[in-house]
């Protein structure tokens, strides 16, 4: 493999995500014999993001099937090899199109366990890329974690850097349930802040996670936005205001405690995210928030940062404009800090 | 023979083989097709009492389609089912008491009262769930397929579906896909004519729907459903060629449903005139000729079977309507299956 | 042999709950097959058709014609052939299943019920969670505290100014509503007011209007005159009452101004200071204040504002009782007191 997982130097440590990911699965693979891969273009062309690269030289056609464009037909016979006793991860090339799945997702995968009254269960992980800045436009651009987040049933996870998204990658596969994995696309071919872990340390599903600590606000953020969230926490902190970044890492189900702890500290809240606002993930965490004690500790309103509530547009600055950026996320930082005590 | 000691619940495989080929086998095979009828006859006048929520699809008439495919299949094989599924489940083998307490809410039902009709399945007759949506078991059956080749367990996956699935997406892509990878499944068409109200005349535009394998280069045969001896031997070949590593055939059992769609179905598109010539073509008497001809069961032994049938629904009814009601407490934790440690 | 059977009005839809048995098609001692029409029933304004269940012959029709039935009771009986799959649980009733129970409300995962205000009052001030956590747990009414945030919201830290005395507010907002009182009061006198402008070289000490205005009221009035001085405190505005200070020389009564301002600004005013006002004094200059107008107080007769007035000129503006002086002699007061000046 030409990939960096070999080497154990910790510079060369700092793999993109394209890379973490390929690493968690081979590890998945390589521990257990029911764990395959199946999808457009994963096989000889190695993933249209380049995710499962090589992966089919080691581990041959059986365990990296190519399939036809047959998003049903695909997610069900995942959905029957995992009713048979096989743990298949499913990798729907573009989020948009798991539209075209969504018979096998929500009323199928996400209901047997709980309709067959628990006699058989659905362990498969379905990986899929969300999210806009590549200029594909409306049809490949999407963020649709509020779609799967509100379907009893199904697992959201949401990993915002490498070092995440290997740990959450093996949890998922080792759950015995649905996990919708939601990767972003802008991150594949980056290296995050961290370098990854070697070996196959899992991080729990269902745990949220804070990346950084201060007394001054609350930012509650999904996917890339936590990245960008830290670009203004950084520079924010040079200026006397700390900030508390939660990353919630599985949107559903959702942590909130690590959260209620910081707003009963900050009194301030910000919550950001790239999907659009209207019917939005990130809305859940200001209504628990807001139907919660940890009401009374707010001093400030609750801020809202989350795309328009339109199609992605092409034109790369319209795109630019269609979703929360640094710029957005540090004027309101420093409004909610500055303007209320 | 079935057992049914209240606490203990045991079932039995069908005696597989050719319903001809002895007394032993003829008397199962008529006994089943007993059953089916007494059962659905059950819920026919146990839901017009109020008894059961919801609706019912019942599958009066097509009692020798669903019997004669089980009769070729060994425990281990899989089926998916339909809403009209009540026939498969206990073609399969399924417990006729765990089958009405669900239908009645019942805490002992196949999913705990959380499934009904539309849901039951029986993991441990191969019975891998009816299914609420049309066309969403054809998928499911195709990945179990799947699993056994990858698995090399030998084993074959039957989808049982009616003629209204046949336009389904799902249909078409997981057709392919058991063609392109040669997958040991059996298609296996009821077409009793009607997708609820629209008639198959007016839904296809070919005449004969075991034809629409050549599109996916599978081989189709059409066979009179009502003839439970016709129906097992396509069923029989098709479960070689299966084992056979030869791939998936479509099966076209015509037949016709006596009842309405549902419960609720006012018989609008159809003629009294119809209903009336199809009756005459029961799959039962018609088997019970041959028998008679044959000279392999006495009209005495005959008429045993039938009382033989009837007595144990009866008794499965009384058992499972005494059985304790289904509570919502515990409903929360019935969505995911639990993670080990 | 035969078997007794009742047929009982059939649930035919999921929502129905009785028929309306329109008339019968068959009579006592009638031979009939099955299928037969036994009897017509309208639900849901439809016209439905019930079917003899098997061969046989009719005995007793129970249900009268026209008559409403519910659903599982009895409606004729007949003799049969074979024996009919048929339940009567009427005598001792079954366990029939519940109607959909209602869903436990989702449990709130974080801590209990929102505080409670201690003051419950019909509030229209706009305060963030924390502040009215904070007003109601020091029983401060949040009313009467000062908003400095945006949208005049009530912040915190308002609250938290707010909060140093209690009592305070409670004090304040008393003596804010003693004062409102009495110039409502003071309202219903008949009054007139005057203003006027004039420059002057010297400065005015407090010291010397007052003393020059209680000699202009004292030899207009001839009674004994006490000067009412607004002054600043911390219940809000105080009004000590300075007597017969038109002869006191410039020296002392400075002093006595002084000492009593300072009194007031604690809340603390001399008991004999407290009633005997002829007239109230309201200096605005301190406040920067061009000019204004008070009306008068219950009990007294006028009163005086003096303003900083445009391009160093003083302004003042005379409001007095027309009861007891005409309007005339209220210029004569001022020039009068401009003229001692």
């Amino acid at each position: 493999m030409s990939d960096k997982s070999d080497k154990t130097d910790t510079n060369s440590r700092m793999l993109t995500m394209a890379e973490s990911l390929r690493e968690a699965m081979t590890i998945a693979m390589t521990e257990r014999d029911d764990v395959f891969l199946m999808g457009e273009d994963v096989g000889i062309y190695g993933g249209a993001f380049g995710v499962s690269s090589e992966m089919q030289n080691k581990f041959g056609p059986e365990r990296i099937i190519d399939t036809p464009i047959s998003e049903l037909g695909i997610v069900g016979a995942a959905v029957g090899a995992a009713l048979a006793g096989m743990r298949p991860i499913v990798e729907i090339q573009f989020s948009d199109f798991t539209a075209q799945a969504m018979d096998q997702i929500a009323n199928q995968a996400a209901k047997i366990h709980f309709m067959l009254g628990g006699a058989l269960h659905v362990p498969l992980v379905l990986r899929t890329p969300q999210g806009s800045g590549t200029g594909a436009a409306a049809q490949h651009s999407q963020v649709l974690e509020t779609w799967f987040a509100n379907i009893p049933g199904l697992k959201v996870v949401v990993p915002s850097n490498p070092a995440d998204a290997k740990g959450l990658l093996l949890s998922a596969i080792d759950d015995p349930n649905p996990v919708i994995f939601l990767e972003h696309k802008l991150l594949y071919k980056f290296p995050g802040r961290d370098s990854v872990p070697e070996g196959s340390q899992r991080i729990p599903l269902g745990v949220s996670k804070v990346v950084r600590r201060g007394s001054d606000l609350t930012i509650v953020a999904t996917g890339i936005m936590v990245n960008k969230s830290w670009d203004v926490a950084e520079k924010l902190a040079a200026e006397g205001i700390n900030i508390t970044l939660i990353d919630p890492r599985t949107i559903s189900p959702l942590d909130m405690e690590p959260i209620h702890e910081s707003v009963l500290e900050t009194g301030r809240l910000l919550v950001v995210q790239e999907g659009p606002s209207h019917g939005g993930f990130i809305n859940e965490v200001i209504a628990r928030v807001s139907e919660s004690s940890t009401f009374g500790s707010l001093i400030a309103p609750i801020k809202r940062l989350a795309g328009m509530n339109i199609p992605i547009p092409y034109a790369p600055q319209l795109e630019r404009a269609a979703v929360p950026q640094v710029e957005d996320i540090e004027a309101a930082a420093r409004e909610i800090v500055k303007n209320w005590r | 023979m079935h057992k049914c000691e209240s606490g203990k619940m045991t079932t039995t495989q069908l005696l597989k083989g050719n319903p001809l080929s002895s007394k032993e086998h003829a008397t199962h095979a008529l006994l089943y097709m007993w059953k089916v009828r007494k059962f659905e006859e059950a819920v026919k006048d146990l839901f017009g009492r109020g008894m059961m929520h919801g609706t019912m699809h019942l599958s009066i008439g097509q009692e020798a389609s669903a019997t004669g495919m089980c009769l070729a299949l060994d425990l281990a094989d899989q089926i998916t089912s339909t809403h009209r599924g009540h026939g498969h489940c206990i073609a399969k083998g399924a417990d006729l008491t765990r089958m009405i307490a669900e239908l009645l809410g019942k805490k002992i039902g196949y999913c705990g009262g959380r499934g009904g009709s539309m849901h039951i399945a029986d993991v441990e007759t191969g019975n891998l769930g009816a299914n609420g949506v049309v066309g969403g078991g054809i998928p499911i059956a195709v990945g179990a397929a799947l699993a056994s080749k990858l698995q090399k367990k030998g084993t074959v996956a039957v989808s049982f579906f009616g003629d209204g699935a046949m336009n389904e997406g799902a249909f078409h892509e997981a057709a392919n896909l058991a063609a392109i990878w040669k997958l040991p499944v059996i298609f296996f068409c009821e077409n009793n004519h009607y997708g609820m109200s629209s008639s198959t005349e007016k839904a296809f535009a070919i005449d004969k729907l075991s034809d629409r394998g050549l599109g996916y280069g599978i081989p189709g045969v059409t066979v009179d459903g009502n003839n439970i001896v016709e129906v097992y031997e396509a069923a029989q070949a098709a479960v070689a060629r299966a084992k056979n590593g030869e791939g998936p055939t479509i099966i076209e059992a015509v037949t016709y449903r006596w009842e309405g769609h549902s419960r609720s179905d006012k018989n609008l598109y159809r003629t009294k005139e119809e209903i009336e010539e199809w009756k005459h073509k029961d799959p039962i008497p018609k088997f019970i000729s041959i028998l008679l001809e044959k000279n392999l069961l006495s009209q005495q032994e005959i008429d045993a079977v039938q009382q033989q049938a009837y007595d144990e629904i009866m008794q499965a009814v009384n058992e499972a309507v005494k059985a304790e009601s289904a509570e919502p407490s515990g409903l929360l934790d019935a969505v995911f299956k639990k993670v080990s440690a | 042999m035969t078997f007794k059977h009742i047929v009982v009005m059939p649930k035919m839809s999921m929502t129905m709950e009785t028929g309306e048995l329109i008339n019968y098609h068959v009579s006592p001692g009638q031979h009939v097959k099955s299928g037969d029409l036994l009897f017509e029933v309208m639900t849901d304004k439809i016209d439905m058709e019930v079917d003899s269940p098997a061969d046989g012959v009719i005995t007793t029709l129970i249900g009268e014609v026209g008559a409403t039935i519910e659903i599982g009771k009895p409606v004729l009986e007949m003799e049969t052939e074979t024996q009919v799959i048929s339940f009567d649980f009427s005598e001792s009733p079954a366990d029939i299943p519940p109607e959909v129970a209602a869903i436990p409300a989702q449990p709130v995962i974080t801590p209990p019920a929102p505080v409670t205000p201690a003051v419950v009052l019909p509030s229209s001030v706009l305060a963030v969670p924390k502040a009215r956590a904070m007003a109601a747990e020091k029983g401060i009414d949040i009313r009467t505290v000062v908003p400095t945030g945006p949208d005049k919201t009530i912040m915190a830290a308002d609250v938290a100014n707010a909060q140093q005395n209690p009592e305070l507010a409670k004090r304040r907002a008393g003596n804010q509503a003693l004062i409102a009182a009495r110039i409502a009061e003071g309202s219903l006198i008949p009054q007139a007011t005057f203003n006027k402008t004039f420059a002057i070289e010297n400065k005015l000490s407090d010291a010397k209007i007052m003393k020059t205005w209680a000699r202009v009221l004292k030899e207009a009035l001839s009674t004994e005159i006490g000067v009412a001085k607004v002054t600043p405190s911390i219940y809000g505005s105080a009004l000590p009452v300075y007597k017969n200070i038109e002869s006191m020389d410039e020296a002392s009564l400075t002093s006595l101004i002084t000492s009593t301002t300072a009194s007031a600004a604690n809340g603390k005013v001399p008991l004999a200071m407290l009633s005997g006002a002829s007239s109230t004094l309201f200096d605005l200059r301190e406040l920067k204040l061009e000019s204004g107008r008070l009306g008068l107080l219950p009990g007294q007769s006028s009163t005086l504002t003096i303003g900083s007035g445009k391009k160093g000129k003083i302004s003042l503006s005379l409001t007095v009782d027309l009861r007891v002086f005409d309007l005339y002699d209220a210029a004569a007061l001022l020039a009068r007191f401009i003229t001692i000046l």
